[in-house]
């Protein structure tokens, strides 16, 4: 069933491609700042997006394709921890933020790692943000020991400050095109299997259902 | 349907013969209404005959409201069913289902999306046809799968709208507009969504169970507040508690919208209220709100609204709603944080409100009680339970008042109709009596002579025999038949005569006497007249051919 939903949004559209990202990250780590800072610098402050900043959309070019990214905030808090499945279901790629200041919240992005790759396997792109850089002075998560940890589960580091407006701009186009390069490859592996067997099949099965049936119906109905 | 096909294959013999039965032995031909041509071709006679267009347009009506009341009994019986034994469905129901018509509240709400649409579908006539088609045999194929599980369901409608994606894509006429082609997918998922509601929407007893569930779960958790949930809601500006009502009521309404985008919309409609609670929490200063602030908040609204069927409403989106909207865009977004809201409401407890175990505890089992406003809250909820039981008895109510109407009508129409059927059957009993029933006919002409002429009954038995009349004579008594006053002739005769053409005169008593003495002489002569007179006036209304039938027979009879 899942692979049945996957398909209309990355074969449906072959102009343009549509990506659902996550925002991961404790309480107060500024994921939502990240995201205004982001949207704002292409859109003025009277915009809709100011009202609002949990969920938003933003059309970007990479490479003369058109891509429409959803971002979706999530509620960061521990209590709401259980219901991150539900929030990172189907999306193409996470972004995971945490407080240089804070190691706790630090700790708290290894647990949603972790998680994610158990419930989505390798199917996700992440990165993972620090952000605050601007509190440089006070951090306390070493900046080796997180792009190590990066490292050793496939994701890519970036820092960042919603406040200075720095590495904004390029974490999500970094994102954006690890994402285009997955969906490039599925995309190719879909055409292989569909060479064997798998998805032509279906397919015909479809048409089975939908033509002939009413057709015949109506030779029995009139001879 | 392959029930209705299959019963078509096993036909007897005795069914294929003509309709008419005794005495046919052809074979009858469907072309023919199951007559034989010969049958047929009288049938058809008889029809053109006794059929007055009045009939015509009474039997419609008749045969209309009894598909109607076929329908009623039918979605009645359906309904005790389904409160049976819920998923089971007999297979001859389900083809009944499909050959039935849809409700006029469906259909109306069908047309509503037809116009709301149209401008769309009106421009490329041919793709209009084809998704006309598309939508039709999607509904005939989930007819068939009623009875399988949601699963199938779910995913069938998932590879419906997928198809019908391609078919925009593949379209060869025109390029579509990516708007255009977004419409056409929300009118075709809307349209057919709206045409299976009723038979899509809280089908397994699993789910009713979970929206009772929920339900009751939320109720107990009645006492939960705006603190508990960490939310920022200022009870004191009224501008605020308006928008928590509005959340609240928009929330509400999702259960009674059909198609899954319209449900979404609820949604959406709700969260944006609930934005603008978050917005005017710090008189509008605050900045834009975030998942942080937006959920509690969310929750809190479930909890205060407790929507019936909320489970089902759920996962009916889920299975039907197109999947890309879903997964991606605003409704989607919303819809996964309902979801969310309603997990945690699920889940529940001390430390998630972050409160110890006891104090829970003692509000669950209503020990601890909540402050004024959440008292209100929870009124308010209590009447908006109380409006849905008040809306289902008015339903209830209105459907009686129908099924009642309907039955006098029926009953009326049914008297009508038999009225009608009386004055068929006089009407016909006439037309055969003159077209070939000789026995009426004979039957009438014996009561048409007795009622005429009285005397004739008095008249001996007489055989008939051809008589030879003298011409001279018969000239004679029959101008004196025609000027029928000479009552002072009092020849036996024309006496007689007289009596044919009018009744006795009473004065004349002894006249009668003398008529009475008389009548049995000139026998031979007055059955002759007799004979006459009766083809004389008898002749002119009776087709030639049985004119001379009647004579043959009064002949035999007497």
């Amino acid at each position: 069933m899942d692979d049945s939903i996957e398909d209309p949004t990355t074969a449906g559209r072959t102009t343009s491609q549509s990506f659902k990202v996550v925002l991961l990250g404790e309480g107060c780590v500024g994921k939502t700042s990240l995201v205004l800072r982001y949207t704002e610098d292409k859109f003025n402050d009277k915009h809709v997006s100011t009202l609002q900043a949990s969920f938003v959309k933003k059309k970007l070019n990479i490479n003369r394709r058109r891509v429409n990214l959803a971002i979706w905030d999530t509620a960061g808090q521990e209590r709401f921890h259980a219901l991150g499945p539900i929030y990172y279901r189907m999306s193409n790629g996470a972004i995971l933020v945490y407080d240089i200041t804070d190691e706790d919240s630090f700790q708290k992005v290894k647990n949603w790692i972790k998680e994610l790759k158990k419930m989505l396997g390798s199917e996700i792109c992440l990165v993972i943000a620090g952000n605050k850089i601007d509190l440089d002075k006070d951090r306390t998560v070493s900046v080796e020991d997180a792009e190590n940890y990066a490292r050793s589960v496939g994701a890519v580091h970036f820092h960042t400050s919603a406040k200075l407006n720095s590495g904004i701009e390029e974490i999500f186009l970094g994102l954006c095109r690890m994402m285009i390069e997955k969906a490039d490859k599925q995309e190719a592996d879909n055409l292989v299997t569909l060479n064997r067997s798998g998805s032509t099949r279906r397919t015909i099965i479809v048409d089975d259902e939908d033509v002939p049936p009413s057709q015949s119906s109506r030779w029995c109905c009139s001879s | 349907m392959m029930s209705f096909k299959k019963g078509h294959f096993r036909i007897g013999e005795a069914e294929l013969k003509c309709k008419k039965g005794n005495g046919c032995d052809y074979y009858g031909n469907p072309q023919w209404d199951g007559f034989c041509s010969k049958c047929y071709k009288d049938v058809q006679k008889q029809r053109r005959i006794n059929m007055s267009p009045k009939k015509v347009q009474m039997n419609k009506i008749s045969s209309k409201q009894d598909s109607k009341k076929i329908g009623l009994t039918e979605k009645k019986s359906k309904l005790s069913y389904l409160k049976m034994f819920n998923t089971i469905k007999s297979k001859d129901e389900i083809s009944e289902k499909t050959k039935k018509d849809y409700d006029p509240l469906i259909t109306k709400q069908l047309d509503q999306v037809d116009s709301e649409y149209s401008l769309i579908l009106s421009e490329p006539k041919s793709l209009r046809v084809d998704l006309k088609k598309q939508i039709r045999n999607f509904c005939q194929m989930m007819m068939s799968h009623l009875q399988s599980p949601v699963d199938i369901q779910s995913e069938l409608t998932q590879h419906f709208y997928q198809n019908v994606l391609d078919m925009l894509n593949n379209y060869s006429h025109e390029e579509l507009s990516h708007e255009t082609k977004e419409q056409i997918l929300d009118y075709t998922e809307k349209y057919s969504m709206i045409k299976l509601y009723k038979f899509l929407f809280c089908m397994t007893l699993a789910d009713e169970d979970e929206d009772l569930g929920i339900q009751k779960r939320i109720r107990q958790l009645n006492w939960v507040n705006a603190k508990h949930l960490d939310c920022d809601i200022d009870k004191t500006n009224a501008q605020i508690i308006e928008l928590v009502y509005k959340a609240i009521l928009e929330l509400l309404d999702m259960d009674s919208a059909t198609a899954p985008q319209d449900k979404l919309a609820c949604v959406v409609r709700c969260c944006r209220h609930i934005f603008g609670v978050l917005q005017g929490g710090n008189n509008g200063v605050k900045g834009p709100a975030s998942a942080d602030d937006f959920l509690p908040v969310l929750i809190f609204v479930v909890l205060k609204a407790n929507p019936v069927r909320l489970k089902s409403n759920l996962h009916y989106v889920t299975r039907f709603c197109n999947a890309s909207r879903l997964m991606s865009g605003e409704a989607g977004y919303y819809f996964t944080n309902l979801c969310c809201a309603v997990s945690f409401i699920e889940n529940i407890n001390a430390e998630l409100l972050s409160m110890n175990t006891e104090e829970f505890e003692q509000y669950m089992s209503g020990t601890l009680v909540s402050d004024t406003w959440d008292s209100a809250l929870i009124i308010c909820e209590g009447m908006h339970q109380m409006c849905e039981q008040l809306a289902l008895l008015a339903d209830l109510k209105r459907r009686n008042i129908m099924i009642v109407e309907d039955a006098l009508k029926f009953k009326k129409e049914m008297s009508s109709f038999r009225e009608n059927l009386m004055g068929q059957f006089a009407v016909l009993k006439e037309v055969y009596t003159i077209v070939d029933d000789n026995d009426q006919i004979e039957k009438k002409m014996s009561v048409s002579i007795d009622d005429f002429d009285p005397l004739c009954s008095n008249l001996p038995q007489w055989t008939m025999t051809p008589q030879v009349v003298q011409p001279t004579e018969r000239t004679r008594t029959n101008s004196s038949c025609t000027d029928g006053d000479s009552w002072d002739i009092h020849s036996a005769e024309t006496v007689s005569l007289h009596s044919l053409d009018s009744n006795m005169v009473p004065e004349n008593n002894t006249n009668v006497e003398r008529i009475l003495e008389n009548t049995i002489n000139p026998q031979p002569h007055l059955n002759e007249i007799q004979e006459i007179s009766i083809q004389g006036w008898q002749i002119p209304s009776i087709p030639c051919e049985t004119g001379g039938k009647i004579i043959t027979n009064t002949e035999n009879n007497i």
